[in-house]
């Protein structure tokens, strides 16, 4: 599928990741700008989890700026799959 | 909707409260507890967090920093308990994410606690100090968090036990404020209940040449540290043996005497007294802090245990120091104890004729400064003990027939206060008795303090919570 919108799911709090995500033009690819107060041990682990949504989703073409407070990876997932439903149109966004 | 995702749509929702006052352009400040796992309140949460709220408000205060409280929101949600309120427009937020890191870091359970500093930009302060982890204390906590450390399991525990002895403590310290109160209150009460037959009051005193009403109140101020001392005592050695606190409770009692006397230039005000209240407030504390509530009868019967026989170990063995309830004992025998039969039959003197018409009555006691209903009581509970009590500091004084003429005088007294007779008329007889015969029932003073104590007891922690 492909990204037209900007959108963005998750809070500051801790044990949460804010995920906001911009699209970009066909064939730039994936790009992860991650921040993380657990990224010298985490950010391969986070980035992997946030490219798995990815692929489910077949987004080829995305910019994802991602801020973590040390997110479990359900909580990841979670928040991932709702920035981009909202940036694909299927789920409103509250924020 | 999954767990997950009911505690990420609440911290949206809490981040949605933040942006509201962000686009107002107010800085805030929230607070939530660090609970693993799920749920995350319960009853011990909520009450945590009611206590840190509150607390934290005068922390806030203290140090000058202006929160918009008709603005607070405090909810309890699917990721637990939650309070936010706007800061004040110009608030230094760097300064107060400071401040309250020192909160976090001083208090006992402070990592439990997750105070947060939200600008008008909608950006959330950080110090960039990193907590450390509940459970294992030398890695920071969101290492042992996002790397799953310790199972939820483990963490819930440790971080439950956290709030539930730090709410132990909370009570052990409202307990010891609450007692502390009670126990100079009732030593204010009974001096300054005037016009007292032969006693010191306010007013006059009596019979005595060597002290007045500042004498007492030099002395009184003293003793309060000391009955902090014993509360302490209970508190910090629950459900102690009985049967050996006694010498615990002298070691304080016997320093509270020297002060007394140091504070009197020698005379002799409160030394039944210190004694009997301070095993009362030994008892009273053991009682509340060990079965959550108090209850006279049970206070009577740690009272009886702490100090089982010690009549005929003290006053029969002739181990004791001389005292005006020892030469009575030797003298007339042993209807006439002083403090120490009082202690050893559980303050059955003052429970039954002084505690009993205050908790017949059902007056309230605490927060009333009625002073006609106060006195009606206070004299009411007096002069019914001064009509049943074997007071050795009047049989120190004379002999058995003036002691059976003074209980006689106080008696009718006791029954004229009782029909409504203002105090003044009530006791002149017994005034002029007393005045008569140089005597004062200082002992009946003493159990009208311990009887005040068990009844401000007893309201405030009488009642199953």
């Amino acid at each position: 599928m492909e990204v037209k919108n900007s959108a963005q799911a998750g809070t500051f709090e801790s044990s949460d990741i804010l995920v906001m995500i911009e699209p970009v033009d066909k064939g730039s690819g994936i790009t992860i700008d991650l921040s993380s107060s657990v990224y010298m041990h985490y950010a391969d682990s986070i980035k992997t989890t946030i490219t798995r949504v990815l692929n489910s989703f077949e987004i080829k073409d995305v910019k994802i700026i991602a801020k973590d407070k040390g997110a479990l990876d359900a909580i990841i997932e979670a928040r991932v799959e709702t920035a981009l439903k909202r940036a694909l149109g299927i789920q409103q966004g509250t924020l | 909707m999954t767990i997950i995702s009911q505690i990420l749509h609440a911290r949206d929702q809490r981040a949605s409260y933040r942006k509201q006052f962000a686009d107002n352009g107010l800085p805030s400040l929230s607070v939530s507890l660090n609970i693993a796992g799920y749920p995350k309140h319960n009853h011990s949460t909520k009450a945590f967090f009611a206590i840190i709220i509150s607390d934290l408000k005068e922390y806030l205060k203290a140090n000058g920093i202006t929160i918009l409280e008709q603005k607070e929101i405090n909810i309890t949600d699917n990721d637990g308990d939650f309070y936010i309120a706007p800061l004040s427009a110009d608030s230094d937020v760097i300064s107060i994410k400071q401040i309250t890191e020192q909160y976090e870091a001083n208090h006992p359970a402070g990592r439990v606690i997750d105070i947060d500093i939200t600008t008008t930009t909608f950006e959330p302060i950080s110090s960039g100090k990193r907590k450390k982890c509940i459970v294992c204390s030398n890695q920071a906590a969101v290492d042992c968090m996002r790397s799953q450390n310790h199972s939820v399991t483990e963490v819930r525990e440790v971080t439950f036990n956290t709030i539930e002895s730090f709410l132990l403590s909370h009570r052990d310290s409202f307990i010891k404020r609450e007692l502390s109160s009670y126990l100079l209150k009732s030593i204010l009460y009974e001096i300054s209940l005037t016009p007292k037959p032969g006693l010191v009051d306010t007013a006059n005193p009596g019979i005595h040449t060597d002290m007045n009403y500042y004498t007492f109140v030099n002395s009184t101020s003293i003793l309060t540290t000391y009955f902090n001392d014993i509360i302490d005592l209970a508190i910090n050695n629950k459900m102690a043996k009985l049967e050996t606190v006694l010498p615990q409770i002298r070691y304080i009692g016997i320093k509270a005497e020297r002060n007394m006397f140091d504070q009197t230039n020698g005379v002799n005000t409160q030394k039944g007294g210190i004694f009997l209240l301070g095993l009362s407030a030994y008892a009273a504390a053991y009682t509340v802090v060990n079965h959550g509530l108090f209850d006279v009868n049970m206070c009577a019967d740690i009272i009886k245990t702490i100090c089982a026989d010690i009549v005929k170990n003290e006053i029969e063995s002739g181990k004791a120091e001389n005292s005006h309830g020892i030469d009575c004992y030797n003298k007339y025998g042993n209807k006439y104890g002083g403090a120490r039969l009082e202690a050893q039959n559980g303050m059955s003197t003052a429970i039954k004729y002084g505690f009993n018409i205050f908790n017949r009555s059902g007056i309230e006691m605490n927060r009333n400064s009625n002073k006609k209903v106060l006195d009606t009581h206070l004299f009411a509970a007096l002069l019914n003990i001064m009509a049943n009590n074997c007071d050795s500091n009047i049989l120190f004084r004379s002999n058995e027939e003036i002691l059976e003429g003074f209980k006689n005088a106080a008696q009718k007294a006791y029954c004229r206060i009782k029909n409504g007779e203002e105090p003044q008329s009530a006791l002149n007889h017994l005034t002029t008795y007393c005045n008569y015969h140089r005597i004062s029932a200082g002992g009946a003073a003493d159990l009208l303090s311990v009887a005040i104590f068990f009844y401000l007891c007893k309201q405030e922690f009488g009642k199953v919570n």
